[in-house]
């Protein structure tokens, strides 16, 4: 059976996974990443590096910025917007 | 959102750079430090840049270099430290921190210093550098010699098991290396200022393919006498009253580190010093470790008096002008003689 994963799970998925901090606390679509301390810098360029491969769009120094990154829900979009599409099909 | 980095007024904005200091480095007393650190350091005024929201007055992040006389190969030049690296924890999304670490390569890029360098104490540190494509030149190193286990032991075991530190002491007392003693050389505490002779020295001691910082007498006396925060110890070597090397001691919490062991015939001279400070330490530290970059020349004297490596400590990154001599010097195999007292801002 076919399962469409939204870039919001696949984003939580590797957040979980990557970040301790997000393992121990859980981490919701809204939930500030930065303020909460579950991303730090070495963690967004895990996230980029992440978020280049998954999607194939390359993230410039100046999209690096807080609002991009402050929740799963922002992020979600901001790759919506660089990719023009809301969800990714998983094999 | 708009984020940008503009120059602060260590003046005007005082005020400004100490709050958001306190806040994101709460561990350091920067008020008490700010004057001797900012402004008195005889290679000059730090420079210092905010990164601002929307407005200027808006401040999010502030990083800092610090001006620093270095002997790269046999010529004197002016470098900077970066140091006193902030930014709030809503922005560290690694824009603002990339576009403060980019200040600080513009008096690089200028001409006003040959290179600046950052040393980094964790990986968290390296992400502007990883993302700007740079590595590290060189990490370096803690290295430790085990003086007392009378505090590991009451950690462990509580306050009734003192015959066992006694037993422990005894046997870590030895396994340090013998006691080494020059005939003509004599070690003893130098107190009061550093005086000419000490640049003197500084000054006749050349490698080539080496880089090390300046150790003039202006600059040992801010560095270690007027420092606010920390009190130091020195040791001098003298031969016929000539000054051949010294040692610089700072002894915090039951922990002495060698912040600095620098002058001529150091082989031998070195480890007559070492065993010196050995002797000073044993009777109140449990500890005695010191920091040397992972090319260090006095890496050897210190294994040989027993300290053993324990952790990589930092890394060193230099930026340099692309294209300019002091690239090449770096690319062409330089050798980083770095120790504690290159690293610390």
């Amino acid at each position: 059976m076919s399962q469409v994963r939204t870039t919001n799970t696949q984003l939580r998925e590797f957040i979980l996974q990557k970040f301790p901090l997000a393992r121990k606390r859980g981490v919701k679509d809204g939930d500030l990443l930065l303020e909460n301390g579950i991303l730090d810098s070495m963690g967004v360029l895990e996230l980029v590096h992440f978020i280049e491969q998954e999607y194939g769009i390359l993230v410039s120094d100046e999209e690096l910025e807080p609002d991009n990154f402050q929740s799963i829900d922002k992020l979600a979009a901001f790759i919506q917007t660089k990719t023009g599409r809301g969800e990714q099909p998983s094999v | 959102m708009s984020i940008f980095v503009r120059p602060a007024d260590l003046s005007s904005e005082r005020r400004d750079l100490l709050d958001v200091l306190k806040v994101n480095l709460p561990f350091l007393d920067h008020e008490k430090r700010f004057d001797w650190l900012y402004r008195a350091n005889p290679d000059g005024p730090a420079r210092s840049w905010f990164a601002c929201q929307d407005t200027r007055d808006r401040i999010v992040g502030v990083v800092s270099v610090f001006p620093r006389s270095m002997w790269v190969g046999r010529d004197l030049k002016n470098c900077g430290q970066v140091g006193d690296f902030a930014t709030a924890v809503s922005h560290r999304s690694l824009g603002p921190s990339l576009l403060m670490q980019r200040a600080t390569f513009e008096p690089v890029n200028a001409g006003i210093w040959a290179f600046c360098y950052d040393c980094p104490p964790h990986d968290a540190g390296m992400s502007t550098f990883r993302r700007l494509g740079m590595e590290a030149n060189s990490s370096m190193a803690r290295y430790a010699l085990p003086l007392r286990v009378d505090r590991l032991l009451e950690s462990r075991l509580g306050r009734n098991w003192s015959f066992l530190s006694a037993v422990g002491n005894f046997i870590l007392k030895l396994y340090v290396a013998p006691p080494t003693r020059i005939q003509d050389v004599e070690i003893k505490q130098h107190t009061g200022p550093f005086g000419e002779e000490f640049s003197a020295l500084d000054e006749s001691i050349k490698d080539e393919h080496a880089i090390r910082g300046a150790r003039s007498a202006a600059h040992l006396n801010w560095r270690y006498l007027q420092d606010p925060l920390q009190q130091y110890e020195v040791l001098t070597a003298r031969r016929d009253g000539e000054l051949l090397a010294y040692l610089v001691l700072c002894i915090a919490d039951g922990t002495a580190t060698v912040v600095d062991l620098f002058g001529k015939e150091i082989s031998t001279v070195g480890a007559s010093l070492i065993s010196a400070v050995v002797r000073r330490c044993r009777p109140s530290c449990q500890i005695l470790q010191t920091f040397l970059a992972e090319s260090s020349e006095l890496t050897t004297l210190y294994t040989e008096a027993h300290f053993r490596q324990r952790s990589i400590s930092a890394r060193i990154v230099a930026y340099t002008k692309p294209d300019s001599d002091m690239s090449a010097f770096l690319r062409n195999g330089a050798r980083w003689a770095f120790a504690q007292a290159e690293v610390r801002a």
